[in-house]
Parts: C-alpha cells; structure tokens; sequence
C-alpha cells in the first residue's frame, strides 16, 4: 500500500519537473534558452534547490482552460542558497502557455516575497513570460497587483533581483522595475509596455522587438537595465557575484571578506593617472581600480549615463558603494540621468548599509535649454536628496574640480559626508577660473587697455586664490588633503573609524522625495 | 550686393549677398558678415542638419536652407557610421580627412565643452566618407560631426 503511494508521489513530481512538456523544452532549448529549472539549477548552489508549491494549478474553466492544466502553473518557486546564504526564487515556465501569469502562478510568487520579507533573504526572480494570462482575466491582473505591493513593500527590507530572459511586456515589467536590479540577456530578453505591432498602430513608428525593448536599449539608453549579459549563463553568473556584495537584508552589514590585497598599498600610478590640466579628461575607473581592493570594483548601469560611475568595491574586504564623477564622458558633468543614476544607488547602499565612497572631479551641472526643460531641477535634486538622507558612513575625495553647486551635491560636509579628504590638485569654487573672471571683472575688462593682458593676470590671481584645496581645508570643509598615493589607506583607516556610525532622520512616516 | 530681407519662423533677416556665380560669396546677414559656399545638389531636397541658423539665400527664387560655411557635408549625402556629438560643445580640432582610414577608438576630432577637452573617437572602423564640421564650429548634442564608412 505505502509503495503504490510512494509511487504516485515520484510520478506526480516526474510530471512537474517536465513543465509543458519534452517538445516545448525542446523549442525552448533550440531559442538558445534554459528551461526554467535548469536556470534555477545553474544559479543556486548545487543541489540546493528546494521546491514549494510544485502541485499548484489553475483554476480557470473559462476557453477550455480546465484541459491546459499543468502542474506548478508555469512557474517555479522556491528556495535555495548561493554562496551558502538563503535567497528565495521564481523562475517563470515558457514551456508551460508562454509561461502567462494567472491566479496561482502570482499566488506562488507572492508566497516566496513574502517569506523573503518575513524571514530576510534576497529575492531573484528568473522572468520569461508572455505577459497576463488572458483566459483568466482580471484575476491575472489582479495577481499582477498582488506582485507589485509584494515588491513595494519588500524594497529596503531585502535586496530584490530581477533577470530577464525573455519576453517581458506589459504589466510584467513592472514588477521588475520596482526591484532593485534589472539584468538583461542580450538578444534574448526584451522589457517593453506594448509591442511592436501596438507602437506601430498608435504611433506610426516601425520598431522591431530589440530597438523597442533589447538588453541595449534599456542598459544604454533608458536606464531600466543594470547589467546586461551576453548569455543566460553569464546572466546567472553575475547574480551571484552581485549578492557577494549584498547584505540578506536591512538588519545587516554586507558581507566581508579577507582581503589579499594590502591595506597599506601605496599606489604610485596614483600620481599621474589624473592629469594636472583640468581640461584633460581621464577615465576615473582607473582611479578606482587602483585604490579598491584589487579586482573588487563591480560597475552597475556601466552603459546608462556614462558621465557618473556607480558600483560596488572592497576596501580591505568591506563592501562599500563607489560613486565618481566620469571626466572622459561629458566632461563629467551632472545631468538629468546621471543624477538620476547616482541617486538610485545611493539611496540602495544606504538602505542596505553600505557604505559611500565618492570621489569628486566635477565641472557643474549640465547646463542647456534640453536639461532645464527636462526638469535637471528636480531631477538634480534627487541627488541632493539621496546624499543629504543617507545615513550609512560618507567618505568623499576630491581629485580635481569641486565646483559650484555640484561640488556641494557630491557628498560634501554639507550633505553630512563624515569624512572628506582632497589630493593637492583639487579646485574648490563656485565655478571655473574662465567664467569666474568674466563675471567678477567684467567692468575691469571692459575698461582694460590690454584685454587679454589683464585677463590672463586676474585669471592667475583667482586661480592662485580658488584652484587649490587650501581655502575649503582652512574652513573644516575638506579633513585633510592627502597624497594621492595614501588614499587607499587613508580611506580604509577612515572606514573603519566610522564603521560604529549612529545617524538617523526625523521620525516621519516617510519624506516626501522630489519625483 | 543686393539686398534681401528674410522672415523666418517670424525672425526678420537683412540679407546682402554678394556675386552668387562665385563660391564662396560674401554674405552679410544682420551686419554679420559669412562666407557661403554653394553646391548643386539634386531637386529632392537633403535634410538640414540640425540647427536652425539663419538659412543664406540662394537665389532670390529659392530662399530656404543652404548650409552655413566651407566645410560641412549634409548627413543625408553620405552613408556610413554617423559619429555625433556626445554633448554640447566647440570642435577645437580635427584630426582626420576625408578619405583617411580609422579603426574604431582612434580620436577623430577634439570637442571642447565645460571646460574639457574631449577626444571624439571613432564608432566603427572604415574610411572617412564626410567631415560636417569645421574647427571653431558650436554643436548641438547628437549633431554629426564625421561620417565612417
């Protein structure tokens, strides 16, 4: 008797394991595709999956719906661990109905975010799916909902990941886009609101599915991607080099680890990778790579808004979150998307306790009649915002340019930075020499016998007086100004100076951020 | 010279032009004077690139859009990889010709704006089929500034 129950147990969960069926898991291994569980499988820890709700079904009686039944319901959720830690996950089943989302599909992804909030482990959702399931209606709908207070509600509780391996359109992309990270596979994936064939029939524009929604797209242009892969594998790979980084939730450090690089390097190329004229550009992640742990910088959006660099580091095996100005791509300057970027992520990293290091070399915001129409205003302001509420421990170096109101913006003491030191070729002023000159000097100039004389002799004068960090370091607004060469260790003996940081915000129900 | 006066977009424009059988002719518009060069181009007119100068006549008969000086090659003539300005700025320098082969990263011109000298590296490998710019020139942010084809 036990036995033949026994036997029916194996050959109802034979029959989840085949989701829609060898031929569709054939179909969706000639696109190039995994199958939901071999996902699962290739991201968690061997063997480390544990299944739940593998006999949900549908319930739906509507078009024939009671002869599509399938067990688990095109999706699988579960749990597992990477790295050895918890996390909880879905993957959605295209080879069961274009893996749709009905009723008991959201229903089981809904169940594992909320023992992500309850018990505290990150969320990786594995989206490929066609969008609602139109047989069910408004119940698919409605679970669409039920995802989305799942997602608000767990943002800043747990890290929330979301790759996208196919299709994702519609209400669907939505869910990503309220967590924390969006990974793209290229060629693969597309996020879009509506398809080609409806952007065609409203708006007249002939579009194919990558130009709409594709991994570039969204990583270059719109934003909507973090990271972007070549293939699934690589996809799921970098997943797990992100949680590496990742506290399980917002009760905890991020994890540490021990660092095979010295905490006392002294980087000499430090000296010269900046270069001494401020109109030469330069790429600041050099800068970073040589003062991080070696190998530990981790970019995030590396596409989107090149003018800013955001991404994870270790500094002696802690994990901190890395924002620099970019002078190799629009001078550096902040714009709408770059401010819209930077503040992102600072306010993830002050979420999850991690601590800013940002390093400074800005010649303003951006001005332009595009930037002021597209609201830099209150976009900027979000920068403003991140920086002035974040709590975690702030280290800030000044490398060059410290202008204007940028300069203030990028974590400076004013915004509660706790620790700002500046190499010696840092300019701190309300703008550069050239257009400072002009403006305090224009009736001198104007009167001048010799113009160029008298310019070139006022624009030494305010150099003498602003392009050097003495003034703001006469003032307490910088700590120190350091070599280049010591800012890794100066910066490592800063955070751990500050790794006991108590800080807080008013109590409030919740601020009322510039949107 | 003969004088013309011009309405555009509700912009008057007092237009001398000087002998149109040379190229280029002197042109002088609202006391500033250009040099304007001309070229036959087919009846289906090109599309403009970009900025919304004050169009120079050509003749009294055809009064809109001529490109503004020496240099600059319509985008609409050539094919090829459209390197565009990254931003707002003034081209301070290019360092390629028609005709030159680049590989993809090579600087093919140098853009200043904010203060910053930017190199402008090519997109794609191939030869220079087009300058649109000249050295000295304001650009707007996406204007084509060398086409590689």
């Amino acid at each position: 008797m036990t036995s033949e129950k026994i036997v029916q147990l194996r050959q109802l969960q034979a029959e989840a394991k085949l989701g829609g069926g060898e031929a569709a898991i054939e179909r969706q291994h000639e696109r190039g595709k995994m199958t939901a569980r071999e996902r699962l499988a290739q991201l968690l820890d061997e063997g480390a999956f544990q299944e739940l709700d593998a006999f949900v079904t549908h319930r739906s009686h509507e078009f024939g719906m009671e002869e599509r039944v399938t067990l688990g319901d095109g999706v699988v959720t579960g749990y597992g661990t990477i790295h050895g830690r918890l996390v909880y996950v879905y993957a959605q089943d295209a080879t069961v109905m274009g893996g749709s989302l009905g009723e008991a599909h959201a229903a089981k992804i809904v169940k594992v975010l909320d023992l992500a909030i309850k018990n505290g482990a990150p969320v990786v959702g594995l989206n490929d799916s066609g969008g609602a399931r139109i047989q069910e209606g408004i119940l698919a709908l409605g679970g669409y909902g039920d995802i989305f207070l799942r997602n608000s509600l767990a943002s800043g509780v747990v890290p929330q990941i979301s790759v996208i391996m196919g299709p994702c359109a519609g209400g669907a992309v939505y869910s990503p886009a309220l967590t924390d990270f969006v990974m793209m596979v290229n060629e693969t994936s597309q996020m879009f609101i509506t398809g080609p064939q409806v952007v065609k029939a409203v708006t007249q524009e002939d579009v194919d599915l990558q130009q709409l929604g594709g991994a570039r797209v969204h990583a270059d242009t719109s934003g909507v991607a973090h990271f972007t892969a070549e293939d699934e594998d690589q996809a799921l790979d970098m997943v797990r080099i992100l949680l590496s980084y990742l506290p399980q939730n917002n009760l905890e450090d991020p994890p540490a680890v021990v660092s095979q690089d010295s905490p006392a390097r002294a980087d000499e190329a430090l000296e010269t990778v900046v270069p001494a004229e401020a109109n030469t550009p330069y790429d600041v992640i050099q800068v970073i790579r040589h003062i991080m742990d070696m190998g530990s910088f981790f970019e995030v959006q590396s596409g989107f808004a090149r003018n800013i660099v955001v991404g994870f580091a270790r500094l002696d095996g802690r994990v901190v979150g890395v924002v620099a100005n970019q002078p190799n791509f629009k001078a550096g300057s902040l714009d709408i998307d770059a401010s819209i970027k930077a503040a992102r992520f600072v306010r993830f990293c002050d979420s999850f306790n991690v601590p800013l290091v940002t390093f400074v070399d800005v010649p303003g915001f951006m001005p332009g009649v595009a930037q002021e129409h597209g609201g830099i205003i209150k976009e900027g302001a979000k920068l403003i915002y991140a920086y002035c509420e974040a709590t975690v421990p702030k280290l800030t170096v000044v490398l060059r340019k410290a202008y204007g109101g940028a300069y203030i913006v990028m974590s400076s003491k004013h915004v509660r930075s706790d620790f700002n030191v500046a190499w010696p070729m840092a300019e701190f002023a309300v703008m550069g020499p050239e257009g400072a000159v002009n403006v305090i000097h224009r009736r001198e100039l104007a009167d001048a016998d010799d113009r160029e004389a008298t310019r070139a002799r006022l624009l030494d004068e305010y150099r003498e007086k602003f392009a050097n960090p003495y003034q703001a370091a006469s003032h307490g607004y910088i700590d120190a100004v350091i070599e280049p060469t010591q800012t890794r260790p100066v910066l490592i003996n800063a955070l751990q100076m500050l790794q006991n940081k108590r800080d807080s915000v008013p109590a409030k129900k919740h601020a009322n951020m510039p949107l | 010279m003969t004088t013309i006066e011009l309405v555009i977009d509700g912009e008057t424009f007092t237009v001398e032009v000087g002998d149109v059988s040379q190229s280029p002719v002197t042109v002088v518009v609202n006391g500033v004077e250009k040099a304007v060069s001309f070229q036959e181009v087919a009846p289906a007119a090109q599309a403009p690139a970009a900025q919304a100068a004050p169009a120079e006549p050509k003749a009294a008969e055809e009064p809109q859009q001529e490109e503004e000086a020496p240099a600059p090659v319509p985008v609409g003539d050539v094919s090829g990889e459209v390197i565009a300005a990254p931003m707002p700025g003034k081209i301070l320098s290019i360092t390629v010709d028609v005709g030159d082969a680049v590989s993809e990263g090579d600087a093919v011109c140098t853009l200043e704006a904010m203060k910053m000298e930017m190199p402008i590296s090519a997109t794609a490998a191939g030869t220079v089929k087009a300058v649109h710019v000249r050295v000295g020139q304001n650009v707007a942010n996406d204007d084509p500034l060398i086409t590689v084809g």
